[in-house]
């Protein structure tokens, strides 16, 4: 008898193809999409310095003298990539347009549970009542492996938690967040989830919206902008450096970060390293490597 | 990538990718908007698509282009009450049968996988996106932890769910 996984396996193979001038108006599409594009100069030289990262191009902003890498150096121990919500959510109309509700089931407290064999998550329900005049069911969501240290699962409650309310800024729901994250704090069963929505509140009330340990800024759009609150019209425009990420040493991970245009936005590329050979071809191609290892 | 690179990438890899959005969607109509709102948005941030001297690996742009059609349609599709308007299973993968007897096995096969797909459909869209990218995509864990940024024993806890719940169905399936 076959097993599971190839009943999945066929069951998902499907004879359906791209219907005709479908791609063709793919194609046209982008072509106006092309011609409109106002912020094609800033892409271009967003896509120059990658190609340089990964060794394409040569003649590079090594020139700008990798400012922007001494601009992170102290600012950062490590960073931590938000990883959304686990939460049941459902869609509602308001105002004739379509919100996301996360559906509420108990609010003040944090509370965890396995997700899995080998995950725990964290979970922190807030019940807001907003400016608008409309309650905000506010879902803090963590997942951290079973074995993981204490201080990864500070890092990851800090950073997914710190994320999902940075963009509550109105008065009002910010001193009803704050409230709740220290009467949160104060009901922690361990050290590290005490300390963890500690740091979240001081962060929060401090305007420093990153999960970035010590460094003021925000992320923007799909995690690839990060909006600051200081001004680097210092940094040269184009500036391009590497940071390394200590803190999952499994699949370490490497974060490009890059000066654009606007004075107080910063754009990033990501991803794992699997080998220091990588870090060496980026090093050989003149890019400036800030490794939080060896800050350790 | 360039406008060319994209070109390739439809021919190489459209079909895999018209074929997921099918399946997240359950119904052509939303397939082919998803389809179109995933290359256009790829296109869109390009820059952020990895460079090799040949361009960009054709394979690891399909996978991104799988993840983003995952984020859109988490974003605008998924409460649309459109009802599907061509069933995943309106008898066209059913080919012409060599015999009778292998007509039955086919048909029962078919039944089947109708059956297993219905089920699929059914689950939370959490556990069917993580069950679409490591069985249609054939992603290993790891790559579906980086696309859908979850840990990757998040990723597994939701194969494992989804799993147990198709394995249930399965079961009942055989006996019906």
């Amino acid at each position: 008898m076959r097993n599971e996984d190839d009943i999945i396996r066929e069951a998902l193979e499907l004879d359906v193809s791209v219907p005709d001038g479908l791609n063709n108006r793919i194609m046209h599409a982008v072509d106006r999409k092309k011609r409109n594009n106002g912020f094609l100069r800033a892409a271009a030289i967003v896509a120059t310095c990658i190609l340089v990262l990964f060794g394409t191009v040569t003649a590079v902003d090594a020139a700008t003298g990798g400012k922007i890498a001494d601009y992170f150096k102290g600012k950062i121990e490590s960073f931590i990539y938000g990883n959304g919500s686990h939460t049941a959510r459902e869609g509602v109309q308001k105002n004739g347009e379509q919100w996301e509700r996360v559906i509420f089931i108990e609010d003040g407290i944090v509370f965890s549970h396995p997700v899995s064999e080998d995950a725990i998550e964290y979970n922190l329900y807030l019940k807001v009542a907003g400016s608008d005049g409309y309650d905000h069911f506010i879902s803090l969501s963590a997942a951290v492996e079973k074995d993981a240290p204490a201080k990864e699962l500070y890092y990851i409650i800090r950073g997914d938690f710190l994320k999902s309310i940075a963009g509550y800024q109105g008065e009002k729901e910010k001193q009803q967040i704050l409230a709740a994250l220290k009467e949160a704090a104060a009901s922690a069963e361990t050290e590290a989830v005490k300390e963890a929505l500690t740091d979240v509140a001081q962060d929060y009330a401090n305007n420093r919206k990153i999960f970035f340990k010590d460094w003021p800024g925000a992320f923007w759009g799909e995690e690839n902008n990060i909006i600051l609150f200081e001004d680097i019209t210092d940094l040269p425009t184009g500036d391009i450096a590497v940071i390394v990420n200590p803190v999952d040493e499994t699949q370490k991970s490497w974060m490009a970060v890059i000066r654009n245009d606007d004075s107080r936005v910063i754009s990033i590329s990501r991803g794992s390293i699997y080998s220091e050979e990588f870090l060496r071809e980026i090093k050989d191609n003149g890019i400036p490597v800030y490794d939080l290892r060896k800050t350790k | 990538m360039t406008k060319s690179d994209l070109e390739q990438l439809i021919e190489k890899h459209g079909n895999d990718i018209y074929r997921f959005c099918f399946h997240l969607t359950g119904c052509r109509y939303d397939a082919d908007d998803l389809y179109q709102d995933t290359l256009c948005k790829a296109y869109e941030i390009r820059k952020r698509i990895e460079q090799t001297d040949d361009g960009p690996d054709l394979l690891k742009v399909r996978n991104y282009c799988l993840g983003i059609a995952v984020r859109l349609y988490k974003n605008s599709y998924r409460k649309r009450t459109r009802q599907a308007e061509e069933s995943l299973d309106d008898g066209k993968n059913l080919q012409e049968p060599a015999s009778e007897a292998m007509a039955e096995e086919l048909v029962e096969k078919k039944e089947m996988q109708a059956k297993v797909r219905n089920s699929i459909q059914a689950l939370p869209l959490k556990q069917r996106t993580v069950i679409y990218l490591f069985y249609y995509a054939d992603l290993p864990i790891k790559d579906i932890s980086a696309l859908l940024r979850i840990p990757a024993g998040t990723v597994k806890s939701r194969l494992n769910k989804a799993k147990n719940t198709l394995k249930k169905e399965l079961e009942e399936f055989r006996y019906a």
